[in-house]
């Protein structure tokens, strides 16, 4: 058998526990291991952490389970389930890459600068770094689907993104309509993360991206208005923005709303039905609603 | 554009020196993190420091598998470890003292970290720090 400790690698700490003992049990660990993660228990319950620690030297499990018990009988919960496992070495960049795998979605395929991505009429390379937007979410999903649902219907001649992120929506708009298609973010690190992934897929002469704030600002105003506004936010600022969206949007255009719970959808059909638009359809993936309107 | 987050990691990364090994390879590749990206933003981040000091960061990973991290001032021990010009704190604290700090040393730090450490004022601050300089081996000297 060979000696583990000698072997390239590193030890895993597993614990379940309530969210509730996260804070106790980082405590106990935070300046003696390499790394903490926290992630929600997708299997068990929404309210359940899977709390991974790394550490370089195998851990007395005994202690540690005594540790352990302390923290659940002082907070009066049930014992945590614990588990401890060796990681031995490995090409980490090469797993994590499996992660992020091609995406298609219709005609449209998303892929990383790892991938040479073939088969698709639509390719878009973008990288999973620091703005949302790659295709694996489902509130992108219901987007990018309504977008290529609409273009086979009409065809738009000036399109808005408004929260553009990655800039995957008003890319994907660019290929479809071949018009100038103007993308707005109120963050600058997503302004400048789009650009950059806008130049890298050769459409920095069809894509305009803006630093803005929603579609309020007068340079959102100059450029419209808009025949197609598309917005994947959250509900909050989908709900206060809707007289200023609406207000951009031509008569006859069409709106995509996403980036909202199935819970939220009815308020937001309620208030933009109230402000003049029409809801055509909606479209739903897990939990994640999108909604298509026209003015 | 709506963020559903995934999970968070906290870990120590060397200011300008992310790279794919341990800890941040194996943490972050079991999130599903691009281990690239994320060295890449984090070095341009860091590169007007002093490089290789460690920065405690926090990163959050988003259900799409994008992320965003922040990063906080390095921890009181390797302030403290740095002042008494020590590689590292001694091995039987309590027992074994391996060095010395003064307490206006230890105000310096607390100055440089008072909107990390969980304290009100620069005096309040330097007790915590004394305190930890103490745990190390560390003797703390002077007013």
């Amino acid at each position: 058998m060979p000696d583990i400790d000698n072997l390239p690698g590193i030890w895993r700490i597993e614990v379940m526990a309530p969210c509730c003992a996260v804070p106790l049990i980082e405590r106990l660990f935070e300046n003696n291991v390499l790394s903490i993660s926290i992630f929600t228990n997708q299997i068990s319950s929404q309210t359940e952490r899977i709390i991974s620690i790394l550490t370089k030297h195998r851990p007395n499990l005994h202690t540690l389970k005594r540790q352990l018990l302390d923290i659940s009988s002082a907070a009066e919960l049930e014992p945590f389930t614990t588990r401890l496992d060796w990681l031995p070495s490995e090409n980490w960049v090469h797993r994590s890459l499996t992660f992020h795998q091609p995406v298609r979605i219709n005609r449209l395929l998303i892929h990383g600068t790892h991938d040479t991505a073939r088969g698709a009429p639509i390719r878009l390379c973008i990288d999973a770094g620091e703005a949302f937007g790659t295709g694996r979410h489902d509130s992108t999903r219901g987007c990018l689907e309504a977008i290529q649902q609409l273009a086979l219907k009409r065809t738009f001649l000036h399109p808005l993104d408004v929260g553009t992120g990655t800039g995957i929506l008003a890319m994907t708009m660019a290929h479809l309509f071949q018009r100038q298609v103007i993308a707005t973010d109120n963050d600058p690190k997503s302004v400048k993360i789009a650009r950059q992934n806008i130049a890298m897929n050769g459409l920095s002469r069809t894509v305009q991206v803006l630093l803005a704030n929603g579609a309020s600002e007068s340079v959102v105003l100059r450029k419209g208005p808009y025949d197609l506004i598309v917005m994947n936010l959250l509900f909050r600022p989908i709900f206060s923005m809707a007289p200023v969206i609406i207000n951009r949007l031509t008569h006859g255009g069409n709106l995509i709303l996403s980036g909202l719970l199935h819970s939220q959808a009815r308020t937001l059909i309620a208030r933009y039905v109230s402000l003049g638009c029409r809801l055509e359809y909606r479209t739903a993936y897990s939990e994640w609603e999108t909604l298509i309107f026209r003015r | 554009m709506a963020k559903k987050i995934n999970s968070y990691i906290k870990l120590q990364v060397p200011a300008g020196q992310a790279n794919p090994s341990p800890p941040i390879g194996p943490a972050l590749g079991q999130a599903g993190l691009n281990i690239m990206e994320f060295c890449k933003a984090f070095n341009a981040h860091t590169q007007g420091g002093e490089q290789g000091v460690p920065i405690p960061t926090i990163i959050t990973v988003y259900a799409d598998r994008s992320f965003s991290f922040e990063t906080k001032s390095p921890p009181a021990s390797y302030f403290i470890k740095k002042a008494a010009k020590l590689g590292k704190g001694s091995t039987e604290p309590g027992r074994d003292v391996v060095g010395a700090v003064t307490m206006s040393q230890l105000r310096e730090i607390a100055d440089q970290k008072k909107n990390d450490l969980n304290s009100n004022d620069t005096e309040a601050a330097t007790k915590i720090l004394a305190g930890t300089a103490r745990s190390m081996g560390i003797q703390v000297t002077g007013t």
